[in-house]
């Protein structure tokens, strides 16, 4: 039955439509989750605050389990799901430059907007630096070219390069992240509070 | 506040061991590959001409022909009941529509027998029941059942019976008007040509 649009059941000319509205959605619920806030956001590399862990961990575990449940159960075609192809050397680079940036802004490129759009200043400082940011990378692309198509595996998915099934993948993973959850409740206890 | 989360990560793992239990199911309805390879050393998938004819002249029900060349050749000369499903067209509505008819053998033919073990293993792949392969596909159809050729006098009974039971097929399906004997004049073969006004529509 699924994926709708790649099947045409869907026309694509709906693709912006759908991608506009699960925007707002997604932009509400992280405003409203309390992530337009700078601090809240930092609190994870600082120990006082895990939220940001935790919801996006759970959203990410609720989506892998959803999709495979309408794979198993014959309502989407799992081969059409777009799989973001791996590059290992720019993967770990950018995921660096990425978290550094997380830390000093104390935005992500998503909430840096939320927070833009309820006029907090330094998210809109982030999010000019980001476009510039995004500028000068398309610039001087012809430099990092072959460092950005670096170390690529493909569309590949960690349980397939374990060589693991899917459920034995999602309960190893539910098990960390309910670990990592439950750890982090202790580290939140040895640091010092912060108000925000 | 505990007890909340006590039930949310109970849910969370229920719904993750969940998925073990679809994954074994889902294993089992598929096709596995040493499944196919069985049946493709097995030449059960194939059917002979003759038996074909023989099916066909006695009116069997629960023949489907299914021709898996392009619609021009289909156009050009088609085995008479054939629906045409050209190989691109197979994961599409139109052929699941037809291989999914019940109670109906659906015997796939090309020109050869390449294509239409094509057809088959997609086909098969897809889950779909009771394919069978015409062996040799029209070019052996010609050779045998339209233009038969008679045994050689040092020949067994049997092969002359089955000479006289294609000399018969062709006259059943060029129209009965052509009565081959080996020593008649050849004469000008009438195929029975299925006219279609239109192509076959289909494709994603």
């Amino acid at each position: 039955m699924g994926p709708l649009i790649p099947l045409g059941i869907i026309d694509a000319s709906w693709n912006n439509v759908f991608a506009i509205l699960l925007g707002i959605a997604f932009g509400f619920i992280l405003e409203s989750s309390g992530f337009s806030s700078s601090r809240k956001l930092a609190g994870v590399f600082y120990g006082y605050d895990f939220t940001v862990l935790k919801v996006f961990m759970t959203a990410a575990l609720t989506a892998a389990i959803g999709i495979y449940y309408f794979y198993f159960l014959g309502w989407i075609d799992i081969s059409m799901i777009y799989v973001n192809p791996t590059y290992l050397g720019s993967a770990i680079v950018g995921g660096v430059i990425m978290g550094l940036g997380f830390i000093m802004g104390g935005y992500c490129p998503g909430t840096s907007y939320c927070g833009a759009a309820i006029g907090k200043i330094d998210a809109i400082v982030y999010s000019i630096a980001m476009m510039a940011g995004i500028f000068l990378f398309s610039e001087f692309y012809p430099l990092f070219e072959n460092f950005y198509n670096s170390g690529y595996l493909g569309n590949v998915t960690v349980y397939d390069t374990l060589g693991i099934s899917v459920s034995l993948f999602m309960i190893i993973l539910v098990i960390i992240s309910l670990a990592a959850f439950y750890a982090t409740s202790f580290i939140k206890k040895l640091v010092k509070k912060v108000e925000y | 506040m505990k007890r909340t989360y006590f039930i949310l990560v109970t849910i969370l793992i229920l719904l993750t061991l969940g998925l073990f239990v679809l994954e074994a199911r889902e294993h089992n309805d598929k096709i596995t590959p040493v499944e196919l390879l069985t049946d493709l050393i097995e030449n059960t998938r194939y059917v002979t001409c003759d038996e074909l004819a023989s099916r066909i002249i006695e009116g069997d029900p629960s023949v489907q022909l299914v021709d898996v060349r392009d619609p021009y050749d289909f156009m050009d000369f088609s085995l008479p009941g054939a629906e045409n499903i050209p190989i691109s067209d197979l994961c599409t509505e139109t052929g699941e529509e037809l291989l999914n008819a019940p109670g109906k053998d659906f015997i796939l033919y090309s020109n050869g027998d390449v294509d239409a073990n094509k057809a088959w293993m997609i086909s098969q792949r897809l889950g779909y029941n009771r394919l069978y392969i015409l062996k040799g596909g029209l070019n052996n159809w010609i050779k045998t059942i339209i233009k038969p050729q008679p045994p050689a006098e040092s020949q067994p009974q049997d092969a002359f019976d089955l000479y006289e039971f294609r000399r018969g097929a062709s006259q059943y399906f060029t129209g009965g008007n052509a009565p081959i004997t080996t020593d008649a004049p050849a004469q000008e073969i009438n195929f029975e040509r299925k006219k279609k006004k239109s192509a076959v529509e289909g494709g994603c």
